[in-house]
């Protein structure tokens, strides 16, 4: 058997307030083979960002256990192995005084990556996105989906083996999303990681994942998972005609509605 | 486009004054108000010019050093000290009462004490200009240290940054502006200060000259002195406003 990427063991997250204690994680089990790409989906406050935030690094865990390519951690990963992660985030952090050109060496300087390999890299990212002519501009001067684009390719600047995805796609309107659900599609065909994201649009989730855990609130945990084994090399804009993905759209929107109506009675 | 709002921005103030001194000017002469009460710009433009090089030049020169060395040397202690601050809360605490204490006190209540130690040089002045001058760039500073938006320092967290290199890289050009509304207030609080200290007791400086023309009845000299003063303030003010301009390009 090969090893897993990722795989959590018990995950819990306990956040402590005045008001008292939110359980926002209640006994995560996840796991992620090398390579693959996986989406979680649930209703707003269940939990998501908390568990990308205490993969990514940003949060420590109450308790479990997360193992990342063979290596088991209880304190949450450490700084040497967050090297191999790419985090994106939910809001828009470009650091505003710093043009595209710097925003994408941010991580480089950090991670003290220096040399003519990483200079190209990030004119090969941009290449990719369409972007090369606004190297040096301010994020202020970009629209929302390129500003969008650039906080993606920061996230693989130093070239990390899984990338966190918080929602990326989702202060956007429905076209622009699109666009960018089909370009990303052909980044990860081109660039082949791991990849772990949270989104709550089903045909998103479907068009790029091969797995997709559905998590319920309060606490937030793992109540459903669906399969969907198609490589992502055979994906592409009619997939989302073929019967199979017909059929599992249905059943995904059948698991959320249930939940939906969950939420309510409780 | 820009060039033509940056002679605007010059000429609309300009426009201003020159209104004004006409109007004071016919008022004065209008009502016959005694020079000794209020004297006319005309005439506080002409004495000054002639005395300027003999009664005041010198004067300007040591006030000028006074608040140029205090501003120099309050303001990167100002901000160094907000930094601590920020990165290490038990001394915010420990130190913020007192900061907030050191900014409402007027100093020039305490000079007579300072020139009890310290005698009564421009060292005393300077003193005050420092004292005056660190505690109010330190509360700009350090407001803007203290509010950096969570989702910028999730990603320094998620790059697995040091606490100097999320300091460095974010926290510090984030809270620019804060840092520079802190540096013209100093700017501000630096001639205020210099000034106080002249007149709680010193031979030399505009401060003290504003004193000894009075007491001469030399009003239209003293009158000039506190224009000049102003015009420390107001330059200092707009020569901040000028870097600030050249440093944050990315705010518009
Ligand atoms: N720093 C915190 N302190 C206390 N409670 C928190 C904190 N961060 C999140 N929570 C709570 O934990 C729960 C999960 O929050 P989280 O942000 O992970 O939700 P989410 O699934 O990402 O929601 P959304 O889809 O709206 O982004 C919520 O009930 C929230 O109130
Ligand atoms: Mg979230």
């Amino acid at each position: 058997m090969t090893i897993k990427a990722l795989t959590t063991k018990n995950l819990t997250k306990n956040y402590q307030s005045r008001s008292g204690t939110t359980c926002a994680l209640n006994d995560i089990n996840i796991d992620i083979d090398d390579k693959q790409i996986v989406s979680i989906m649930g209703p707003s406050g269940c939990g998501k960002s908390t568990l990308l935030q205490i993969l990514g690094g940003i949060n420590k865990p109450t308790s479990g256990t997360i193992s990342f390519y063979g290596h088991e951690y209880s304190e949450g990963i450490p700084n040497e192995d967050l090297k191999k992660i790419g985090f994106v985030f939910q809001a828009d952090n470009l650091l505003a005084w710093r043009t595209v050109k710097d925003n994408l060496y941010l991580p480089l300087e950090i991670m003290n990556l220096r040399g003519k390999e990483w200079d190209n890299r990030i004119h090969e990212l941009l290449d990719m996105v369409g972007l090369k002519k606004f190297i040096n501009a301010y994020p202020h001067e970009l629209s929302g989906g390129m500003r969008q684009r650039i906080r993606l390719i920061r996230a693989l600047v130093h070239n990390p083996n899984l990338l966190l995805m918080d929602q990326p796609f989702g202060a956007l309107d429905a076209i622009t999303r699109k666009l960018l659900n089909y370009e990303f599609l052909s980044l990860c065909k081109k660039t082949q990681k791991t990849i772990l994201l949270v989104t709550n649009d089903i045909d998103e989730a479907l068009l790029l994942s091969s797995k997709i855990y559905i998590m319920s609130s309060s606490p937030g945990k793992i109540t459903n998972e669906v399969k969907y084994d198609l490589p992502i090399a055979e994906r592409n804009r009619v997939t989302a005609r073929t019967n199979k993905y017909q059929q599992l759209r249905i059943e995904l929107k059948k698991i959320i509605q249930e939940e939906m109506m969950q939420l309510r009675v409780s | 486009m820009k060039a033509r709002r940056s002679t605007k921005n010059v000429l609309a103030p300009l426009i201003v004054l020159v209104v004004l001194l006409i109007g004071l000017e016919l008022i004065i002469k209008a009502f016959n108000i005694s020079r000794q009460v209020l004297p006319a710009p005309s005439a506080i433009l002409s004495v000054c010019a002639k005395e300027f090089k003999v009664n005041i030049w010198s004067h300007l020169i040591v006030t000028l050093k006074v608040i140029i060395t205090g501003f120099i040397v309050g303001v990167p202690i100002g901000i160094f000290c907000a930094a601590l601050l920020s990165q290490f809360k038990i001394l915010e605490k420990a130190f913020s009462p007192y900061v907030i204490m050191l900014v409402t006190t007027p100093f020039i209540i305490l000079v007579p004490i300072f020139m009890l130690w310290l005698g009564f040089g421009l060292n005393v002045r300077i003193l005050a200009v420092i004292l005056q001058t660190i505690p109010i760039v330190m509360l700009n500073s350090l407001s803007g240290f203290n509010n950096v938006e969570k989702v910028k320092l999730d990603l320094m967290n998620s790059l697995g940054a040091t606490k100097v290199q999320t300091f460095i890289k974010v926290i510090f050009p984030n809270a620019l502006p804060q840092v520079f509304t802190g540096i013209k207030l100093g700017g501000i609080f630096s001639t205020i200060a210099a000034v106080s200290a002249e007149f709680a007791g010193a031979q030399t400086g505009l401060g003290n000259r504003i004193m000894y023309f009075s007491s001469f009845i030399e009003t239209e000299l003293a009158f000039g002195c506190i224009l000049i003063i102003a015009l420390i303030g107001i330059t200092l003010f707009n020569l901040t406003s000028m870097v600030e301009r050249k440093i944050i390009i990315w705010k518009k």
